[in-house]
Order: C-alpha cells, then sequence, then structure tokens
C-alpha cells in the first residue's frame, strides 16, 4: 500500500449514463453542502484529475467552469483551484430544490415499489436531516 | 471551419458499385479527442483511410489543416501519425530497427518518449517483428506513430489485441496527449468503455453514414429510456417524438429516446397520465439501441 | 472417392489464376491439334508444335510447379488429424493428379505423331513418354514438398532431375558411360518406390511444418548490427525489406550457371531432337530472369501505402522511387544471366542460337516485367494476368528465336517490338499510380486462410 498516494477523493463512473462532468459536479457540491470540502480547502487540477482517474480532461474543465460559474470554486492564478471562503451563492431556494428533485424522485419510487406511505417517508426524511445537521 | 483540424464534406465512397460510405459531412477541431464508433463493415476504417488520403473519394472530398487529403504537403504529412488496424511492419528486422527506421524519417523524432513508453509498456525491441505477439505489434505500431509527437494521431482499433492493463496505460499515454490542446486525436474501437474516459466527442457510423457526431456529453443527456406506468390504459400511439425504440403493453411502457429534452417529462406524465421515470444510457447501450 | 477426386481437381487449380492458365492450356491445345489436323501439310507447323508443347506446360504449370508446396500447406494444419483418412485422401488424389497429367502429356504426343509424322518428335515410345513425365512430375512435385523451405535447392534439383537425361547424355561421352539413364523398368520402379517411401514417411510423420515462405534466413540468422539510416535508406527497407540485393544475386548468378551449361552443352546442330528439349529448359530459365523484377515491384505498391504518410512523398514521388527500386533489383539480379549472353554473342559465339537477338529479348521481358508489375489497377489479379500474358510472349518470342532456323525479318524484329511494348508501359504505369487506391491495392498476405476446405 502506498501511504504517500492520497486516497481518491471522487468516485468517478464513464459507463455511467451520467455524463463525467455532471457526476464531478454533483459529487463536489455534495461535498461542500456537506462540509468535507471546507472553504479553502485545494482539489486537485484538471491534469491531475484526467491522469488520476483516466478520464478525458476537456470534461473536467467543463465541470470546473460550471461550478466556477456557480460560485463554488475559486479559480487562482497558478494555483489551484479551492473553495471559496465565506457564504458562498447559495442561488434561489427553487432552483436549489430543483437539484435534489432527481433523488427526490428515485426516493419516491423506490418508496411505491415498498409500498411506503408518505407519512413514514417524511418521518425517516426528519429523521436522517436530524442525524446530519 | 476554419480552424477544423479534419473536414470531410459530402463524403462518398463506392467500390464496384457498393456504397461504402454516404454523403459524410463532419469535422474536428483542434484539442478534441474523437472516438468513431459503428459495427464492423460499417465504414470506420474507411472513411479515416479516406479522410487521410488513402483513397480517392467518389463523391465529396476532405481536408486535413486545411489541405486536401489527397495530395497533402510533405510539412502536413509530418504532422500526423496514424496506426493502421493491418500493421505495417518490415519483418526480418527487430523493433528498435524498425524505429530507427522510421525515426530517420522525421525531422523531428522523441527518442526519450519512445524509450520510456517501450519500457512502460513492456514492448521488446530486440525481437524480430514477426515473431511478436499480436499485442507486442500492435504497440509497436502505436509507437511508430507517437514518436515525432503529431498534431493529429488517426488510430485504426488501436487496441483490439491489448490486455486491460495495456490498454490502460495506452489510454493514459492518449489523455497526456488531450492535455495538450493544440493536438487532435481520432479513433476508431468496439470498445466502448475506452471511449467514454477518453473521448469528448464521438461519432457514430451506421452503414456507412453518420448517425451522430457531436460531445459524447451531449449524446449521453439527449439518449434517455423513459419508463412509462400508466393508471390507465395507454393509447396505441404514445406520441413521443424521436423515439428510437418502444415497448408496450396495457399499462406500461419503455420508450427509448434521442434529443430528449429535461422538461418533456412533466408533458408526458400529463399528457398520459402517467408516472414517467427517465433513465441516462451509458454509451453501450445507446449504441445497441441505434441499432435496433 | 469423391474427396480424393476433389484433391486431384485442386491440384490443377489452386489459384483461380492457376486454374484460368490451366484452362488456357486445353484451350490451346485443342486449338493445336485442330490446326494440325486441318493444315497437316505445309505451313507453318512450327508454330502449332510450339504451341501443342507450350499449352501442355499451361496445364502442367499448377500441378508440376505449385502442388509441392501447396500441398504442404493443406498437410501442415493440425486439424487435418481430425479429419477422418484425411492425409490419405490428399496423398491419393495428388498421385492421380499426377497420373492423369502423364497420361494427357502421352496422349497429346500420340495424337501429335498421328497429326504430323514428319516433323521432329519426342523420342522414345509412349509408355517411356508416359514414365518420363511421371517421374519427372513427381520429383518435381516430392522434391518441392520436402524442400519448400530451400528454394534454391528445390530449383537445382529439379533441374536436375528434368533435364537429367540430357545431362546424363552430354556427361556421358567424354567418359564412355552408357548413354541413357537406365532402362525404362528401372525408371518406373524407382518413380514407384519414391512414391512408396515418401507415402510411408507422409502418412505416419507427426509434424508436419508448413513451408517457411522464403525464410531462408530464419537458419542463417545473421544479426543485422545497427542499420546506418537515412531517410532514403529507410524508404528501401520499408519496401522491399532489409537486404534483398544479396539474395538476388545469388539467385542471378545461379540462373547464369545453369544457362551457361545448357547453352554450350547444346552447341548441335538445330535439326537434332535433343535442341527442342534444350531449347524448352533454356526459354525457361531465361524466363525466369525476368520474372525476378516483377516478382520485387508486384508488392510495391501495396506496401508504398505505408509510406504515404510517412515519407512525405505524393503518389508521383513514391512511383519514381519504387520505379528505381525496380531498376535496382533488375540489374542485380538479370546482369549476370545478361553477361553471359553476352559473353556467347560476342566472344565466344555460339554456333546454334542467336544470343544477340536473345540478350535483346531478355532485357526487353525485364523492363516489361518491371512495369508490369507496379502496376497496380485493382489490386493483385489484373497484375498476374498481365504477367502471366507476358511471360507466355515472352516464352514463344524466345522458343521462337531458339529454334528458327533462318533469320527471317520477322524473327529480327520480334526484340526490338517486345523492347517497344516494354518502353510503352511506362506511361501507363505512371497514369496508374497518380490515382493508386489504397482501399483496393492491399500489402499481399501470406495465403494460408486463402485456402479453400476440401475434406
Amino acid at each position: 500500500m502506498d501511504k504517500h498516494a492520497p486516497p481518491r477523493i471522487f468516485t468517478l463512473q464513464p459507463s455511467s449514463g451520467v455524463p463525467i462532468y455532471r457526476q464531478l459536479i454533483e459529487q463536489v457540491r455534495r461535498m461542500v453542502a456537506s462540509g468535507q470540502l471546507a472553504p479553502g480547502a485545494e482539489l486537485p487540477s484538471v491534469r491531475e484529475i484526467s491522469a488520476e482517474y483516466s478520464v478525458n480532461p476537456t470534461t473536467i474543465s467543463k465541470a470546473y467552469g460550471l461550478l466556477e460559474a456557480e460560485g463554488l470554486l475559486q479559480r487562482n492564478r497558478g494555483k489551484p483551484m479551492t473553495i471559496p471562503a465565506g457564504r458562498r451563492n447559495l442561488g434561489a431556494l427553487s432552483a436549489r430544490l430543483k437539484q435534489v428533485e432527481p433523488q427526490v424522485d428515485a426516493l419516491v419510487l423506490a418508496a411505491r415499489q415498498l409500498e411506503l406511505g408518505a407519512d413514514e417517508l417524511t418521518s425517516l426524511i426528519v429523521r436522517k436531516m436530524g442525524d446530519h445537521s | 471551419m476554419s480552424d477544423a483540424v479534419v473536414s470531410a464534406s459530402h463524403l462518398g465512397k463506392a467500390i464496384q458499385g457498393n456504397a461504402i460510405l454516404r454523403d459524410i459531412s463532419v469535422n474536428a477541431t483542434a484539442g478534441n479527442v474523437v472516438g468513431v464508433i459503428g459495427k464492423n463493415g460499417a465504414g470506420k476504417t474507411t472513411l479515416l483511410e479516406l479522410l487521410l488520403g488513402f483513397s480517392p473519394p467518389t463523391s465529396g472530398s476532405s481536408t486535413l489543416f486545411g489541405h486536401p487529403s489527397l495530395t497533402l504537403p510533405a510539412s502536413i504529412k509530418q504532422r500526423i501519425g496514424f496506426v493502421p488496424q493491418q500493421d505495417e511492419l518490415v519483418s526480418y528486422i527487430t523493433g528498435a530497427q524498425q524505429l530507427a527506421l522510421t525515426g530517420s524519417l522525421y525531422p523531428h523524432w522523441n527518442r526519450a518518449l519512445i524509450d520510456r513508453l517501450s519500457r512502460t509498456w513492456e514492448v521488446p525491441l530486440g525481437q524480430r517483428t514477426e515473431t511478436l505477439s499480436a499485442g507486442e505489434r500492435q504497440k509497436l505500431s502505436t509507437l511508430l506513430a507517437l514518436g515525432h509527437e503529431p498534431q493529429l494521431l488517426v488510430l485504426d482499433e488501436p487496441v483490439s489485441s491489448l490486455d486491460p492493463i495495456a490498454r490502460r496505460q495506452f489510454l493514459q499515454q492518449l489523455l497526456e496527449i488531450a492535455t495538450d490542446e493544440s493536438r487532435t486525436v481520432l479513433f476508431s474501437t468496439h470498445i466502448v468503455s475506452d471511449l467514454e474516459r477518453v473521448a469528448n466527442q464521438i461519432w457514430i457510423v451506421r452503414e456507412g453514414a453518420i448517425v451522430w457526431h457531436g460531445d459524447l456529453d451531449s449524446l449521453k443527456e439527449s439518449v434517455v429510456r423513459v419508463s412509462i406506468r400508466a393508471h390507465t390504459t395507454l393509447p396505441d400511439s404514445l406520441g413521443i417524438m424521436n423515439a428510437l425504440t418502444c415497448r408496450a403493453d396495457a399499462t406500461r411502457a419503455t420508450v427509448v429516446v434521442s434529443d430528449w429534452h429535461a422538461d418533456a417529462a412533466g408533458d408526458l406524465a400529463r399528457r398520459l397520465d402517467a408516472d414517467i421515470e427517465v433513465e441516462n444510457l451509458s454509451l453501450e447501450d445507446i449504441f445497441v439501441e441505434l441499432h435496433a | 472417392m469423391r474427396g480424393v477426386l476433389q484433391v486431384t481437381l485442386l491440384c490443377f487449380s489452386w489459384a483461380p489464376l492457376l486454374r484460368r492458365i490451366a484452362v488456357l492450356g486445353a484451350a490451346l491445345t485443342l486449338a493445336g491439334h485442330m490446326g494440325l489436323l486441318l493444315f497437316a501439310t505445309g505451313g507453318p507447323v512450327f508454330l502449332e508444335v510450339v504451341s501443342v508443347i507450350l499449352s501442355m506446360a499451361f496445364i502442367a504449370v499448377s500441378v508440376v510447379l505449385a502442388t509441392g508446396v501447396m500441398w504442404r500447406c493443406i498437410s501442415a494444419p493440425r486439424t487435418l488429424r481430425l479429419v477422418p483418412y484425411g492425409r490419405l485422401k490428399l496423398l491419393a488424389g495428388v498421385l492421380v493428379a499426377h497420373l492423369l497429367l502423364a497420361s494427357l502429356v502421352a496422349a497429346n504426343v500420340a495424337l501429335f505423331r498421328l497429326e504430323a509424322p514428319a516433323t521432329p518428335q519426342f523420342p522414345g515410345s509412349l509408355a517411356s513418354i508416359f514414365i518420363g513425365a511421371l517421374a519427372g512430375a513427381s520429383a518435381v512435385t516430392l522434391l518441392f514438398f520436402l524442400l519448400s523451405g530451400t528454394p534454391y535447392i528445390a530449383i537445382a534439383v529439379t533441374a536436375v532431375a528434368w533435364l537429367g537425361d540430357e545431362l546424363w547424355s552430354r556427361l556421358a561421352v567424354p567418359f564412355n558411360l552408357p548413354a541413357r539413364v537406365g532402362p525404362l523398368p528401372l525408371l518406373a520402379a524407382a518413380t514407384a518406390l519414391a512414391w512408396s517411401a515418401f507415402a510411408a514417411w507422409y502418412l505416419r510423420a507427426r509434424r508436419i511444418a508448413p513451408p517457411s515462405w522464403g525464410s531462408t534466413r530464419s537458419g542463417s540468422a545473421r544479426r543485422i548490427a545497427e542499420i546506418h539510416v537515412s531517410a532514403p535508406a529507410a524508404i528501401g527497407i520499408q519496401l522491399i525489406g532489409p537486404s534483398p540485393f544479396a539474395r538476388l544475386r545469388n539467385a542471378g548468378l545461379f540462373i547464369a550457371a545453369i544457362v551457361a551449361v545448357l547453352l554450350w552443352g547444346a552447341a548441335d546442330t538445330p535439326s537434332s531432337t535433343r535442341s527442342v528439349t534444350t531449347a524448352m529448359a533454356l526459354s525457361f530459365f531465361l524466363l525466369i530472369t525476368s520474372i525476378f523484377p516483377f516478382g520485387i515491384t508486384a508488392g510495391l505498391a501495396g506496401r508504398s501505402r505505408a509510406l504515404w504518410l510517412r515519407s512525405g512523398c505524393s503518389r508521383e514521388q513514391l512511383f519514381r522511387v519504387c520505379e528505381r527500386l525496380g531498376w535496382r533489383c533488375l540489374l542485380v539480379g538479370a546482369s549476370a544471366v545478361l553477361l553471359v549472353l553476352a559473353l556467347a554473342w560476342v566472344l565466344v559465339p555460339h554456333p546454334t542460337y542467336a544470343c544477340g537477338r536473345l540478350l535483346l529479348e531478355v532485357v526487353a521481358l525485364e523492363v516489361c516485367g518491371l512495369y508490369v508489375g507496379l502496376m497496380s489497377v485493382r489490386g493483385a489479379n489484373l497484375r498476374l494476368i498481365l504477367e502471366v500474358l507476358t511471360a507466355v510472349v515472352g516464352w514463344s518470342c524466345l522458343m521462337v528465336s531458339l529454334l528458327a532456323t533462318a533469320a527471317t525479318p520477322a524473327i529480327q524484329a520480334i526484340p526490338i517490338v517486345l523492347l517497344l511494348g516494354a518502353l510503352a508501359l511506362r506511361p501507363i504505369a505512371r497514369l496508374q499510380w497518380r490515382e493508386l487506391d489504397w482501399l483496393i491495392c492491399k500489402p499481399a498476405r501470406l495465403p494460408s486462410q486463402a485456402l479453400r476446405p476440401v475434406l
């Protein structure tokens, strides 16, 4: 085991139906929201990710570009990209809700297949959010 | 486009009456990795060879770096590297001699790169070329095309004989080339999972015509599988545009749609009074569905 | 039984080209015999003679020259052992083919004697012709089978076996040995013995290696040290391999030696019946030298594909490069034979043959072979057919030159016409290279998968 190599932060699946740039964006968003990537944390460069995960650099830089436009990333000249400090531009509530909508759809579908009611599901969600905050 | 590296305009090729390529118009710009996929016999190799000037087209034309393919000047040819499907290694000489031979034909030959790659890829250079295995021959052919660091690298099924580790090493080298914005890679392969990693543009060739060309990401976002579970009986015609395949019974249906828009789900749910689930497909699934 | 007959048929038509040659030979034989029947008295009978002999040669080409090697090709794969009586069927089929060929030759000569009793003929009874043909064909086939890795030895032994009778009687005279090899039954017994011994080995041999296609270098694995490469040398090596000139030179010297022996051994008057055989042999070996340049240039169009991008040359430039290579190979391979002919013409003038004319004809044929090889329209088949046509025309001209007793103006003109024809081929080849389509013209592959499954 090579203890000096840092563990992989992301999980990228090229064969998934979801394009790689979208996977990366989702994961960065989630890690920022969960605190895994604190403000000031450095992200690997496009070239590093490309070499480490064996994926095309163009799709990585597209992801980074979109994240930067969202305000989630900050480009520093000559230095790695970082998470900007301070409150980030969260965006409108409806936009944020729309982003979780795919996961909610999947959850609702699973619940239907298991014949779980809305009340049971909601109380589960409330409990989980209480655990993680 | 003025800065297109590879450009084809209404390219067609027929041999003895059989149309192998029909009216192909595509281009590739610098800095992209273009993957060409298609069934056996779809015309991938013919397309690549016509683009490179090996064969005169029956109709239409193609250019490389702005010059017509058939009459490429020597300066442009020096900037192109090609790995053919059938290797063209000279027999009775060793791999090292073959590399030296090819190296002497180019003014710029990166010896250090070749040495490093032949070590990493484990290509035996001291053996005669006809004694090498198929995978080693393929690796050697690839080295021959990489040595002069071409601006345009064209590969025809470059990994068909390589084991997964060798393929991964080769892809890593391709990605290193891809990070250079001025270099372009064009390669055809069956192994779709490799393309999903490495390519950012895709050309899909079916029966001599290009049925899709564009970003891989757009392709994945626009070809989806829609599962419909209706509360009432479904009508005979679902009225979904751009449907590729459709499997339906009374209340459920599975439709594969190309050119999907994200808001179409809501419309469909309302119109059919059904639950809609949209699933993204991998490139292999897309390929299979496009050929169904 | 049907499998055996299929193999026999295969022996006459190993490849589409050989099949066409055999059919052409059959047609020419029929035409020759019709001609002899209709114009039995007077007229240029020697043309019919030539055509009847030539045409039998065409029918024989596939069986005699190709069977040895091709038979070995199909005997080699291990899957043959899974076929019930596979090797036995092959052996039986080949043997029947040879018996059939010998019968055809004997029948041909018999008909010929009936039609034109006055012209010089092959000596001996029909039985001796049959046995002779069988022995000759069998010797070539079996030797080529056994020696298919070493073409020189095979050719040498074949030449000796074919002309054995001839050479023996030449050698016999100064040494007062019996003039014939031996009585006919002995030859027949020797042939039967050879086949039996071969069959005993063939049916039992555990593993038969496929023929090594001219890679005699694998035996003499000369380590090629650092090749000093410059761009032109690199282009040359990519086109014709590392060092073909040594092999060409050796082959040329070898053929030249045979030609020299035949020339000075045949210093008889032309009316002797032996001279027909000698003329055939001489013209055959002279023809082979003209096939060398074709052999080299025929593959160049396909192999130049690898240089389209790498060398930066245009199609026109590639044509010139290949043409230059072809001329170099021609000079290396043919100079020995041309020298022998020149010597026979000038220094020690040959009493029988007009060697100056022969020299010109051989040169013309070489140039023809070179440019026919460069012609690359629609892949290999047309090129091969053209070369076969050239060979046919060439052999006819050579035979005419060798057998003609009087130097009529028509005969004098033959070499000039040939040379003009050869030079006319160049612009045609050049034009075709301008439109070279490498999608159609591919580098040659070994025919290991080209053999049809028969059994």
